[in-house]
């Protein structure tokens, strides 16, 4: 029934949302924190936040966040699913191609995200922030869509089978409004969505 | 011994006849949400989904203070939809046999056990015991469940449909390609009839007359949800 599977990778494939790691690891825990917060609730929009936290972790060279990042812990039954279905799996996030580079070769799924151009290991231009719903158009089949963030409300919303996914926090309240299903346990949401 | 099962609770709608102010899967019956006893009683089942609609945030917050391993479906058309509506998105995915509770129904948990370990469509039934009873006719013969009535019929035994169900899903999959998939669960099953029916013991609890008769039910038998 379903053609293609569409995850979210911060908080949903990862078991820690990204940035705050980052930050955490670069001393800028508290700036970060309440950003993400207030993002994943859609309570500020997405670019604005994205682009005032890359003001804030630019502090840092991209390569020493690739390192932190490619360190993330991922939840194994969500990454076995989606390498299982490389061929029709897509990781779908509004993080930087550039901060999650080494992170996406070890995954082994394509991706798409958000993009930016870096000059001496910094970035330089932020240049597109991804929008998720947009994605959606990009497929003709029936699509399954995973996450749990406000962000991900228009690829949620517009996909047959809508999951938000509440792993390591409550999936935003807003995805509540448009989901097909909520599911609280990687396995029992990889149990489901083998069945579809 | 387990068996692979999928168990539907259909608890989207609003409980309007009830004229309380919570969905009536949070009702406190005999001091405990409603759905608190139907998770009791499902414990041992695997695949678990819980239909939610109205106050949703609610239910789900309840259901996960007891486990997390439950599957959440939105009936988010609930206001315009029944039973049906909410038992077909609840069966999404699932090959074979499916079971149907309805959120207002508790059943006692070894009558809900044997029902589902009979592995086959089946219908329960039990004595008539609500104020607006829909009354499943049956062949005294077969004890197979031939119609669905709001009036008792004389020359059949007349039991009362108690809204828990296992089907096949290929049926529900029939009925809704019949535009049978948005009214009541009866309506899905009534173009495969017949079908067995199996009594229970149970209550629904629908109007305020029936919350009391279930609460002096419940209080009987509640010692069973420990033992069980």
């Amino acid at each position: 029934m379903i053609d293609y599977f569409l995850f979210d990778l911060d908080g949903t494939l990862t078991t820690e949302e990204l940035l705050p790691r980052i930050a955490r690891a670069i001393g800028v825990e508290k700036e970060i924190a309440e950003l993400t917060e207030l993002t994943i609730a859609g309570d500020i929009p997405f670019e604005y936040s994205l682009r005032h936290r890359v003001d804030i972790l630019n502090r840092v060279p991209v390569s020493t966040i690739q390192d932190i990042v490619a360190d993330v812990e991922l939840d194994l039954h969500i990454l076995s699913f989606l390498q299982q279905r490389s061929d029709r799996s897509l990781i779908v996030t509004g993080n930087i191609d550039v901060w999650i580079a080494k992170l996406v070769m070890k995954i082994g799924v394509p991706v798409i995200s958000s993009k930016a151009h870096v000059i001496d290991d910094r970035i330089s231009d932020l240049y597109e922030v991804l929008d998720k719903g947009l994605v959606l158009n990009q497929f003709s089949g029936k699509v399954c869509a995973v996450g749990d963030g406000h962000n991900d409300l228009g690829m949620i919303a517009g996909a047959a089978v809508g999951v938000a996914y509440g792993g390591i926090h409550s999936p935003a309240r807003t995805l509540l409004e448009v989901s097909t299903h909520a599911i609280y346990d990687s396995e029992v949401l990889c149990r489901f969505l083998s069945q579809l | 011994m387990s068996i692979p099962v999928t168990v539907v609770i259909s608890c989207a709608g609003m409980g309007r006849r009830l004229g309380l102010s919570k969905t009536k899967a949070l009702v406190h019956i005999c001091g405990r949400p409603l759905i608190a006893w139907q998770l009791d009683a499902l414990k041992w089942v695997r695949d678990l989904r819980v239909v939610v609609g109205y106050q949703s945030q609610d239910v789900i917050d309840y259901v996960l203070s007891v486990r997390k391993d439950v599957i959440f479906t939105f009936n988010h058309d609930y206001r315009e939809t029944g039973t049906a509506a909410s038992f077909s998105k609840g069966a999404l995915g699932v090959s074979g046999l499916v079971v149907s509770l309805d959120g207002d129904l508790i059943v006692r948990p070894s009558h809900l056990k044997a029902f589902i370990y009979k592995q086959m469509p089946i219908l329960g039934v039990l004595e008539p015991s609500t104020d607006d009873p829909l009354y499943a006719l049956m062949d005294n013969k077969s004890q197979m469940v031939t119609a669905f009535d709001r009036e008792s019929n004389k020359s059949k035994q007349a039991m009362e449909w108690s809204g828990l169900c296992q089907l096949n899903v290929s049926q529900i999959v029939a009925s809704q390609q019949m535009g049978l998939g948005s009214g009541h669960v009866y309506q899905l099953i009534e173009p495969h009839l017949p079908i067995p029916a199996c009594q229970i013991d149970a209550r629904e609890v629908d109007t305020s007359a029936d919350f009391s008769r279930a609460e002096e039910w419940l209080s009987k038998h509640m010692h069973e949800w420990d033992e069980f």
